[in-house]
C-alpha cells in the first residue's frame, strides 16, 4: 500500500533516510578513526562488512543463532582479525616507510590485496547469487508511516554503538588518546600517549565497526560478493564529506548521504544509486580535492 | 638520452617477426592466447605511465578500457576498423585531458578512490541511459576476423611499449619522475607538473581506450555490466603492481607471467581461486619486495 499524501510519503522517506544515514555513520565511524590516527587507508573496510554479513547470515539459517548474538560475536571476532592485520601488515609496513605518504600509498596497496582476497573469498565460498534471511519481518504501522521491525532494529543498533563509540573517545583516557593522535600526533607522543597502542585500538575499532556495520545490513537486505566495494566507498565518502576524524561530521555525512541517497533515488529510480552516492563523492572531491573539511 | 637505435631496431624487429609468425605456425588457439597476453601488455603498460612513472595509482582502467570499446561500437558502423580503434583512443584521450584537470588535483588515496568511482559510474549510468533511452541493453557492432583483430593488438601493444619506454628515456619521464616524489618541489623547480601529468594521463588513456577498440571486435557485442567489469581496472592495476610499478620492464612481466598463468591453469578452473592467488601474491609483494617481479629479477642478476 502506498501512502496516498504528501507529507506521509515525505515522513516515510525520512525515515528510511535516518535508518541508512545512522547505518552509513556507524559504519564509517571506525575507518575514519582509523586513517585519522593511524594513516592506515584501509580498502578493505568494505569487505570486513561483508563479511560480517554472510557470517550472520550462516549463523542465523544453520544454527538458528541470532543476529543480536552475532553482532556481539563478531565483535569479539573481527577484533581479534584487526590484532593480526596491526601485527601482520600495519607494524612492518610502518617501520619500512620513510615518509608518512609512502607508508599510506603501501597500507593502499596491501589493504586492496586484502579486499581482492575476501571478495573472491566469499564468491568461492557463497557464490554471485544474493544471500539473504527473514528476521522480525513485522511492520510496524504509525499512522500510515510503515517501519518493518528489523529495519527498527538497525537503526536502535546502530545509533546505540555510536553513542557508546563516542562516549568512549569523550570519557576514557586511551579514548582521548586517540582524539589527541588524530588531532596532532607528535603532540601526543610528547604529552605521553602511547602512539602504538592508540594504532592498535583504531584497528580494533575500524574492524568491529565494519563487521557489526555488516551485520545490520543482512537484517533487512540481501548480500552478494559485490556490496565490499559499495560500502568501503560509501565509508569513504563519509569521510570526505565528514572530515577524517571527526565523528560528529560521521554523523552529519551519513545522515546527509542516507538523506541524498533516499530522496534521489525515490525521485529518480532505483537503478541509479552507484550513480547518485558516487555522483555525491566525485561533487566533492571536484570541488573540494582535498575533501570537505582538510586535515 | 641513451637510446641505443641499433640494438632497439633488432630487438622490436626480431619480437615483430615472432608475433606475426605465429598465425601460421602454431595452433589458432595460441593466435587467441597471444591476443589476451598482447593486450594485458598493452595496457599494463599503459596504466604504468600514469601510475608507476607519475605515481597516481589509477584504479579505472576499465573506464578507458570499456568506454573504448563502446565508443567503438558506434564508430565501426561508419569508419573503417583501424580509423575507428585510433578514433576510439583519440576520443578516450580527450575526455581524459577533460576530467583530467580536476581528477589530476586529488592526490593520495582519494585519487584511487575517484578513479575507480569513475568507471562504476560509467557503467551505473551508461546501463540505464541506454535502457530509457535506446531500450537495449548492449549494442551489436561488426566483428573483424581474428587475424586482423590480431595485427590490430600487435601494433597497439607495441606502440605503448614503445611510448612508454620513450617516455622513461627522455625529459618526461625525469619530469614525471619528479612530480612522483615531490609534486610542489618540482614545481617549485619549474616543471609545469599540470601539463605533464595531463599528457601522461592522456597516453594512458589513448592506449587503454583503442585497446578496448581493437578487442572488441572480436565479440560482435558489447553492454556496459561487460564493458566496465571493475575486474579489469583491478587485474590491470595487480599486474602491474606485481611486476613492479614504475621500472619499464616491470609491467611488461607482470602482465605477461600472471596472464599467461591464468590462459594456461584457469580458463577451466575456477576464477575465484585465481583471484585469491593473485590477491596473496600481491600481498608477498607489497609487503617483502615492493618493486616487484622486476626488483627481484634485477637482485637475482647482480648476485649471479
Amino acid at each position: 500500500m502506498l501512502p496516498s499524501s504528501f507529507f506521509t510519503i515525505f515522513a516515510q522517506l525520512l525515515i528510511s533516510a535516518f535508518v541508512l544515514g545512522m547505518l552509513y555513520a556507524w559504519l564509517a565511524s571506525g575507518l575514519t578513526l582509523m586513517y585519522g590516527s593511524s594513516r592506515v587507508v584501509n580498502f578493505a573496510h568494505g569487505d570486513i562488512t561483508m563479511l560480517g554479513a554472510y557470517l550472520t547470515y550462516w549463523l542465523f539459517t544453520l544454527y538458528n543463532v541470532s543476529p543480536l548474538i552475532s553482532f556481539l560475536l563478531e565483535a569479539l571476532l573481527f577484533g581479534g582479525v584487526a590484532i593480526l592485520v596491526f601485527i601482520a601488515i600495519t607494524r612492518p609496513l610502518r617501520k619500512r616507510s620513510r615518509t608518512g605518504d609512502e607508508f599510506e600509498m603501501a597500507t593502499i596497496i596491501a589493504t586492496f590485496a586484502m579486499s581482492m582476497w575476501c571478495m573472491n573469498f566469499a564468491g568461492l565460498l557463497w557464490t554471485a547469487t544474493p544471500r539473504g534471511f527473514r528476521y522480525l519481518p513485522q511492520v510496524l504501522s504509525f499512522s500510515g508511516i510503515n517501519l518493518e521491525m528489523n529495519r527498527l532494529l538497525i537503526l536502535i543498533l546502530s545509533s546505540v554503538s555510536f553513542i557508546l563509540l563516542y562516549a568512549f573517545l569523550s570519557k576514557t583516557r586511551i579514548g582521548k588518546g586517540i582524539i589527541y593522535t588524530i588531532q596532532n600526533s607528535d603532540a601526543a607522543q610528547l604529552v605521553g600517549v602511547d602512539v602504538e597502542k592508540v594504532a592498535l585500538l583504531s584497528h580494533i575499532i575500524g574492524f568491529v565497526t565494519a563487521a557489526t556495520a555488516g551485520a545490520c545490513h543482512s537484517l533487512f537486505w540481501t548480500i552478494s560478493p559485490t556490496i565490499d566495494m559499495f560500502y568501503c566507498l560509501i565509508a569513504w565518502t563519509v569521510i570526505i564529506i565528514g572530515g577524517v576524524g571527526s565523528l560528529r561530521g560521521c554523523l552529519v555525512a551519513g545522515l546527509i548521504i542516507g538523506i541524498l541517497e533516499t530522496f534521489a533515488v525515490y525521485l529518480l529510480s532505483p537503478a541509479l544509486r552507484i550513480t547518485i552516492n558516487y555522483g555525491a563523492l566525485l561533487t566533492i572531491l571536484y570541488f573540494k580535492p582535498r575533501g570537505l573539511f582538510r586535515r | 638520452m641513451a637510446i641505443n637505435l641499433t640494438k632497439g631496431g633488432i630487438i622490436i624487429t626480431t619480437t615483430l617477426l615472432i608475433l606475426v609468425s605465429i598465425p601460421y605456425v602454431l595452433p589458432g588457439y595460441y593466435t587467441q592466447l597471444s591476443i589476451t597476453i598482447l593486450t594485458y601488455i598493452g595496457l599494463v603498460t599503459a596504466w604504468n605511465i600514469i601510475s608507476g612513472y607519475a605515481g597516481y595509482l589509477f584504479l579505472g582502467a576499465t573506464a578507458f578500457y570499456g568506454g573504448g570499446g563502446y565508443l567503438a561500437a558506434l564508430i565501426f558502423w561508419v569508419l573503417p576498423y583501424h580509423v575507428g580503434v585510433l578514433v576510439s583512443g583519440l576520443v578516450c584521450g580527450a575526455i581524459a585531458l577533460v576530467i583530467g584537470l580536476p581528477l589530476l588535483k586529488i592526490r593520495g588515496p582519494y585519487f584511487a578512490i575517484a578513479s575507480f568511482v569513475l568507471s562504476e559510474i560509467l557503467r551505473n549510468l551508461i546501463y540505464y541511459l541506454e535502457h530509457i533511452f535506446a531500450g537495449t541493453v548492449g549494442r551489436n557492432l561488426p566483428t573483424q576476423d581474428i587475424l586482423t583483430v590480431y595485427y590490430m593488438v600487435i601494433v597497439m601493444a607495441l606502440a605503448s611499449v614503445l611510448t612508454a619506454y620513450v617516455i622513461k628515456k627522455t625529459r618526461m619521464g625525469l619530469a614525471l619522475l619528479s612530480l612522483r616524489d615531490d609534486e610542489d618541489a618540482a614545481q617549485a623547480c619549474g616543471v609545469n607538473t599540470l601539463l605533464y601529468k595531463l599528457f601522461a594521463f592522456f597516453i594512458t588513456a589513448f592506449f587503454m581506450g583503442s585497446l578496448g577498440a581493437t578487442t572488441v571486435a572480436r565479440y560482435g557485442y558489447i553492454d556496459a555490466e561487460g564493458a566496465f567489469n571493475p575486474m579489469t581496472s583491478l587485474t590491470t592495476a595487480v599486474m602491474g603492481l606485481i611486476g613492479g610499478r614504475g621500472s619499464f620492464e616491470g609491467p611488461l612481466i607482470g602482465a605477461f607471467v600472471i596472464s599467461l598463468l591464468y590462459e594456461l591453469f584457469f580458463t577451466a578452473g575456477n576464477p575465484y581461486l585465481f583471484g585469491m592467488i593473485l590477491a596473496i601474491l600481491l600481498a608477498v609483494v607489497i609487503m617483502f619486495a615492493p618493486s616487484g617481479l622486476q626488483g627481484l629479477i634485477q637482485r637475482l642478476a647482480k648476485k649471479i
